[in-house]
């Protein structure tokens, strides 16, 4: 078996143990990596209903046979579990020296069981693996850790760490890694946390096998080089990312006041272009060419990474139109290691909801020095912080008063940067992203203006939907690497296929990744299912809001228009019926027999009646 | 006839501004915009009018706003 190391790392954090075992050449093929081996892994050894934040939890540290590769893009890893934010599968893919390092020490995944009784780290360094005591930097946060760690084993090491937030389990925290990397926005980090572990270190020196070393080191020279000459043609990372900014504003689809509006005249103080103009220093991930963290002074003089997403949620949805205040907010949820998205989407229902005399408060939309308090009391789960740290989902449960409506979740996952009131297939992207609300699955809001129409609730949407989840939620998560070349500068994605060949000397179409990702989807719903068997389409329903008339934009280019639920409920049908799903959104048995899901589907239909 | 253009993300450093009005022949196609603002065809995939996508041949009328995106697949 070439392409894949054949191996994983098992460490149980209660009884210091450490265990290499194998995996098959089948289990690589069906699965390939990432998200596909840590989907498998937590199905066959996770019981339904445990507590994800307690030991019987696993954190899966997950590669693929590209990951690590010296080919474009490479440099990502995924960190999976049961998600507590969610209560089905959660997992993030964030760039990190680790997929190097892992993948080099001599394993593609990673599974860490168990609780410590004291803070500690763990540290792999091929085939040996320490435990070191982190009570020293527990309470820190990931910058200061980081370089705690760095200092201790060595500037090039691969790092996973968490912040204050994963420490004190709050909901939304992440794992950090680099400088402003982060992944895992389900509460990969208070997994983490509730195991007691503080961070993962890893330094591999051997060679990662692949099938043609030649051609797998002629496309390392000369396809990041190409990517980079693309990237200096077009000024791609002028603004990176945050270029939709400006265009989310013109199409009202930006998040601003808890997405009760869709764009705002103030909208070009946080911009691409302002932000291009004040960025400092601009990082980038491990095997990769077209860097796309810009980073600005925030208002305290640190360095803040930032990306659309970012800004769309702590700038646009706060009405925070100061970039470096935004800034600010950037750098606590990094430092603290919570995800930014959702952070922006707790403040914003906390100030929504103060609005509409729901709940009392002195948070106000706008006041970026009150974000910054409530931020530090979240991360530390300290007065109201401790109710901010749940996220919108059980905030609205606690609150009552219709609250729900406006809780800007799907599954328990906050809503990133797209503000959906009328763009329904975006609405559907939203519903059916398999781990909660997440733009990386689908993102197909061009697509909806510019090659079907917005107001359509066609087949086309669904069937865009699923093929970008094929896509971004699937090749880019099983093979492991970064979406950005293929979705920003156009790299075109046989060259993945080429990749992948040449890595593991089989000879896969694009056709074959597609079914891989099928499986992997089927799987992730699968997961979902058994833990909540009562479950319905309504699972797949994006907030209420967007489809409540009263909600509507009074003026602009949508005015008057939301979604509608009948529309919704064909839309989904549509979605429903290419996947081969029934009308409550799970896979029927024949679809999963095609996808050779037998013996999980036959378990699943202990919990749930299946078509 | 006078337009607007707004030029998102890279294609402002192309055409060397981000929004202005111009001054362009009436019923000029967005192709034939294109070459007269500096942004290569190529790099234009989503044209807006007043926020509703248009094709390259549409021809445009005074007082349009016209956003011009290259590609991108919102992150």
């Amino acid at each position: 078996m070439k392409g894949w190391t054949g191996n994983i790392l098992r460490i149980n954090l209660s009884s210091k143990t450490v265990k290499k075992e194998t995996y098959s050449e089948e289990f690589a093929k069906k699965w390939v990596g990432g998200r596909g081996f840590a989907v498998k892994i937590l199905w066959d050894e996770l019981k339904p209903g445990i507590d994800p934040l307690g030991p019987d939890n696993k954190l899966i540290v997950a590669l693929g046979p590209i990951a690590g590769i010296p080919a474009p893009n490479t440099g990502k890893t995924v960190v999976a579990a049961k998600s507590p934010l969610t209560g089905g599968y959660g997992d993030g893919n964030l760039g990190t020296r680790v997929s190097i390092h892992l993948r080099k020490a001599g394993y593609d995944v990673l599974i860490v069981e168990g609780k410590a009784d004291s803070p500690v780290g763990i540290y792999i360094e091929d085939d040996n693996v320490k435990f070191f005591p982190a009570n020293e930097i527990w309470g820190n946060g990931s910058y200061k850790t980081m370089d705690w760690l760095y200092a201790k084993f060595g500037m090039g090491v691969g790092i996973l760490t968490i912040g204050e937030g994963g420490e004190n389990k709050v909901l939304y925290s992440i794992i950090r890694s680099l400088e402003g990397r982060a992944g895992g926005r389900p509460g990969m980090g208070a997994v983490m946390g509730s195991k007691n572990l503080k961070a993962i270190v890893v330094k591999g020196t051997k060679e990662i096998p692949v099938a043609d070393p030649e051609a797998v080191k002629e496309i390392g020279k000369n396809d990041l080089k190409k990517i980079n000459q693309i990237d200096k043609e077009t000024g791609w990372t002028k603004q990176g990312t945050t270029s939709v900014l400006a265009w989310c504003n013109e199409v009202a689809a930006l998040p601003v006041r808890n997405m009760r509006k869709t764009s705002h005249k103030d909208a070009w103080k946080i911009d691409g272009e302002r932000l291009a103009a004040a960025c400092v220093k601009v990082y980038g991930c491990p095997n990769c060419t077209m860097h796309c963290g810009l980073t600005i002074l925030d208002k305290e003089g640190h360095e803040a990474e930032m990306d659309y997403e970012n800004i769309g949620l702590l700038g646009s949805n706060l009405e925070i139109f100061d970039l470096a205040q935004v800034g600010s907010l950037n750098y606590l949820c990094d430092d603290f290691g919570i995800d930014t998205i959702s952070a922006g989407a707790v403040l914003a229902f906390y100030a929504d909801a103060i609005d509409q005399g729901a709940i009392e408060g002195d948070f106000r939309f706008g006041d970026a020095e009150k974000a910054k308090e409530l931020l530090k009391l979240t991360a530390n789960r300290k007065g109201i912080g401790d109710f901010l740290a749940d996220g919108t989902m059980r905030m609205a449960q606690k609150i009552g008063k219709g609250s729900d409506a406006y809780a800007m979740h799907v599954k328990g996952m906050e809503i990133s940067a797209y503000n959906c009131k009328f763009v329904p297939g975006m609405a559907l992207a939203f519903g059916t992203s398999s781990i909660g609300a997440h733009h990386k699955e689908s993102w197909i809001i061009s697509f909806e203006l510019n090659e079907s129409s917005r107001e359509s609730y066609g087949r086309e949407k669904a069937q865009k939907v699923i093929e970008l989840q094929r896509i971004r939620g699937g090749l880019f998560e099983f093979l492991v690497g970064c979406r950005f070349p293929w979705i920003e500068l156009g790299w075109d994605l046989s060259n993945y296929a080429l990749y992948f060949n040449k890595i593991t000397g089989l000879d896969w179409t694009l056709d074959d990744f597609w079914t891989v990702s099928d499986r992997i989807y089927a799987m992730i719903r699968a997961f979902f299912v058994r833990e909540f068997p009562d479950w319905d389409r309504t699972r797949d329903y994006p907030p209420k809001i967007w489809f409540d008339p009263s909600n509507a934009d009074k003026e602009g280019i949508i005015a008057g228009k939301v979604l509608e639920y009948d529309k919704y409920d064909q839309l989904l049908d549509h979605f429903y019926d290419i996947r081969g799903w029934d009308k409550r959104g799970i896979p029927k048995m024949e679809t999963a027999k095609l996808l050779g899901l037998n013996k999980e589907f036959e378990e699943l239909s202990e919990y749930v009646t299946l078509e | 006839m006078k337009i607007t253009v707004k030029l998102i993300g890279f294609l402002m450093y192309h055409a060397g501004f981000g929004e202005k009005e111009v001054e362009v022949p009436s019923s000029v196609t967005v192709e034939q915009l294109l070459p007269l603002i500096n942004v290569k065809k190529s790099f234009a995939k989503i044209i807006l009018r007043n926020g509703k996508a248009i094709s390259f041949s549409e021809p445009l009328k005074d007082g349009d706003r016209i956003v011009i995106s290259p590609l991108f697949s919102g992150g």
